[in-house]
């Protein structure tokens, strides 16, 4: 009964989590893969965990934050452990296919960007992508295993590249000395 | 007293609201700073929004149905791991499995021969299945009277051993859910009587064939074809109008390589080919006049020989090319997994040269270095695929009496050493850039025993082609932003191998000279 019990708690907590977090998940996962079944695996594969965790009873103060970093961690393991496939001649013929159907889709897929975000490098990109998603820098920091001020800093940074305008006069300090730059 | 505005990371912290007060209040009075504010959360804005609709919205029934095979999972959780999209797979695997398990139950493959059992199923018949007696051929299916009146029945089955009867009840709930599923391929017409023609079912056709291959067909009659019968065609390799390699075709294909290296037109998708009518080179070229130009720098170097050419156009290459350059969701990131630490490398070498750091220029040497390394990388990858090619078109056997030839050995040599050059190029480019991990690799590190000159040949494609994934996986990740710390890729291994296999076959071709 008591088992009972826990499962249904869990999985209203699970319910929850997935009403709020499914959709921003799934975004975060796309972005570092094609295969859109495989970033549905992950996802679920997450939110199971977190299920898991609730019946042992773990304290996870901020679900959010665990969710992502849990599915954070499964991106890196796959990544880890994929090898580098070598298309076969069907594989070659499959993409030239999709290549030059005339009914593929390209033209509507094509991503037209305002912002330059190939100047970003991967860490900014994540803390961006992170933020995007509604998680606090505390959050954003717990997934990435960072301190805050390094995620103001990389956000910082990113936002820089992308265009973020600095009020540049009068900069110099209370002490007469010019701030290190960030 | 100077005023000091809020930095970036400021407004940043004052965007998500976790600026303290003093700074705050300044926010208040400095109308630049307020400015500034505005201007970032309006990036911010730009970013979030272009972010959100670089992925697809979910619909509502997507959502409810992940949900769905969300809940299945935890509503009877399991230790195991087990993703959602091999379910079906297995799941047919394994009734498959079952349906072949209980068909080699049920025939004994080593007891007595089937002709001398009798029919138990009959005895022992399996709940909502019909049961009708065994047929063997089509004349005693035509005049048995059960058979001929028997348009309701569901399934032909023939006779079962003892076995067969004892797992019966076991089987009987996937027998007749099979039942289900493969009804009518295999029922005798209903529409037939004594005069009429039978139709020759897929069992009454092939049974046969089975008969011949010395194989026994299982004896769940409607299970045989599905299981058994497919596989079981032999597989025949069509090369319509060429013949077998013999010394002279041999010679012949070794002259076209050779015709083909002097036109500098090696690089193209063509081959000679040894025909009925003799030597001739086939292919495929980008456009018309890419035809006309390779077809007529094939004939300069013909000389009097008329050896035809067959070149067919792939008329869809312009589309594909615009395609590419259009589909810039799947274009790589210049620099890929390891961009960063490339750029912090030119950084550092501009700064220590005087020269410009500008982020612009860094990217200009990031392009540069790539596309040096990618280059590289395309002509080793077409001196590999030709030295393939051309010991896949001498046959082991002939090429000691091949050697005489020097062309053979000339074009192998000439091909073995532009691998090697393009490696130690790709080695010094990697080298330059990147961390040792990605690039480092002992000497002799590929130890595998000297093989034949035509095996060489394939382990050095496989080792180019190797090479070349790892290399996209570095520096050409298509939306894969991982770290670089995060992706477990090094080219030495393939540095290595085409290394010592190149090496190996100019030393086998020094031998034979």
């Amino acid at each position: 009964m008591r088992k009972n019990g826990q499962h249904e708690s869990a999985v209203r907590e699970t319910e929850k989590l997935f009403a709020e977090c499914r959709e921003g998940l799934i975004r975060y996962l796309r972005y570092y893969m094609d295969d859109s079944s495989e970033a549905e695996d992950i996802a679920q594969e997450a939110f199971v965990r977190f299920y898991e965790s609730r019946i042992r009873k773990e304290e996870i103060l901020q679900p959010r934050a665990w969710l992502f970093r849990v599915a954070h961690n499964l991106i890196i393991d796959r990544g880890r452990k994929k090898k580098p496939e070598l298309l076969d001649e069907e594989g070659w013929m499959s993409i030239e296919r999709r290549l030059v159907s005339p009914s593929a889709p390209v033209d509507a897929k094509v991503y037209v960007s305002q912002l330059p975000w190939h100047r970003l490098s991967a860490m900014e990109l994540k803390c961006m992508r992170l933020r995007t998603e509604g998680l606090a820098l505390r959050e954003i920091g717990e997934v990435l295993d960072l301190a805050i001020s390094s995620v103001v800093s990389y956000l910082a940074r990113a936002t820089k590249k992308l265009g973020a305008v600095e009020v540049s006069e009068n900069q110099t300090s209370q002490h007469g000395r010019t701030p290190a730059p960030v | 007293m100077r005023i000091r505005h809020l930095s970036t990371e400021e407004l940043l912290l004052q965007c998500e609201g976790e600026l303290g007060f003093e700074r705050a209040t300044h926010l208040d009075e400095c109308e630049p700073c307020r400015a500034a504010l505005l201007h970032m959360v309006e990036l911010l804005g730009e970013a979030e929004k272009e972010l959100r609709s670089s992925v697809a919205a979910e619909t509502p029934m997507e959502r409810a149905a992940a949900w769905e095979s969300l809940e299945d999972r935890i509503g009877r959780p399991t230790v195991v791991a087990f993703p959602v999209r091999w379910v079906v797979p297995y799941a047919a695997a394994a009734a498959l499995g079952f349906a072949v398990f209980s068909g080699v139950v049920g025939n004994d493959l080593f007891g007595p021969d089937r002709a001398t059992e009798t029919a138990t199923l009959s005895q022992t018949p399996l709940p909502g299945l019909a049961v009708v007696p065994e047929i063997d051929t089509v004349e005693q299916a035509v005049s048995n009277p059960e058979v001929a009146a028997g348009p309701e029945m569901v399934t032909v089955a023939p006779a079962a051993p003892d076995e067969f009867a004892k797992v019966a009840p076991l089987v009987a709930p996937a027998v007749v859910n099979l039942a289900r599923v493969l009804p009518q391929r295999y029922q005798l017409d209903p529409a037939y009587s004594t005069t009429a023609a039978v139709p020759e079912t897929a069992l009454v056709v092939l049974a046969p064939k089975i008969t011949s291959m010395g194989m026994r067909p299982i004896e769940l009659a409607f299970l045989s074809p599905v299981l058994s019968l497919p596989a079981l065609e032999p597989r025949v390799e069509e090369h319509p109008g060429e013949q077998p390699l013999t010394l002279a075709a041999a010679q012949a294909i070794v002259e076209g390589h050779w015709m083909l290296h002097r036109a500098e037109v090696w690089r193209e998708d063509i081959s000679p080919a040894w025909t009925q009518e003799g030597l001739v080179f086939r292919g495929t070229v980008e456009n018309e006049s890419a035809r006309e130009t390779v077809t007529a720098a094939i004939r300069a170097v013909q000389k009097d020989r008329n050896i035809p050419v067959e070149l067919a156009v792939r008329e869809s290459a312009a589309s594909a090319v615009r395609a590419a350059v259009l589909n810039t969701e799947t274009a790589g990131v210049p620099g890929g997994a390891v961009r960063t630490s490339l750029l912090e490398h030119f950084g550092d070498a501009a700064r220590r040269s005087f020269a410009s750091t500008q982020p612009s220029a860094l990217e200009g040497e990031l392009d540069r270095f790539v596309n040096n390394v990618f280059g590289s990388q395309s002509r080793l990858l077409s001196h590999a695929y030709e030295l393939s090619s051309l010991m896949q078109a001498v046959p082991v056997e002939l090429l000691p009496r091949l050697t005489s030839s020097s062309r053979l050995l000339d074009l192998v040599s000439t091909h073995a050493d532009e691998v090697r050059r393009e490696q130690s190029r790709i080695y010094d480019l990697l080298s330059e850039g990147l961390p040792r991990k990605y690039w480092t690799y002992q000497a002799n590190e590929d130890n595998a025993p000297p093989a034949s000159p035509h095996a060489e040949a394939e382990a050095l494609l496989q080792g180019a082609l190797e090479l070349d994934a790892n290399l996209t996986a570095l520096l050409s990740t298509p939306r894969q932003l991982l770290d670089a710390g995060d992706i477990d890729v090094s080219c030495g291994e393939a540095l290595s191998r085409i290394r010592t296999r190149s090496n190996r076959i100019k030393a086998a071709t020094a031998k034979l000279r």
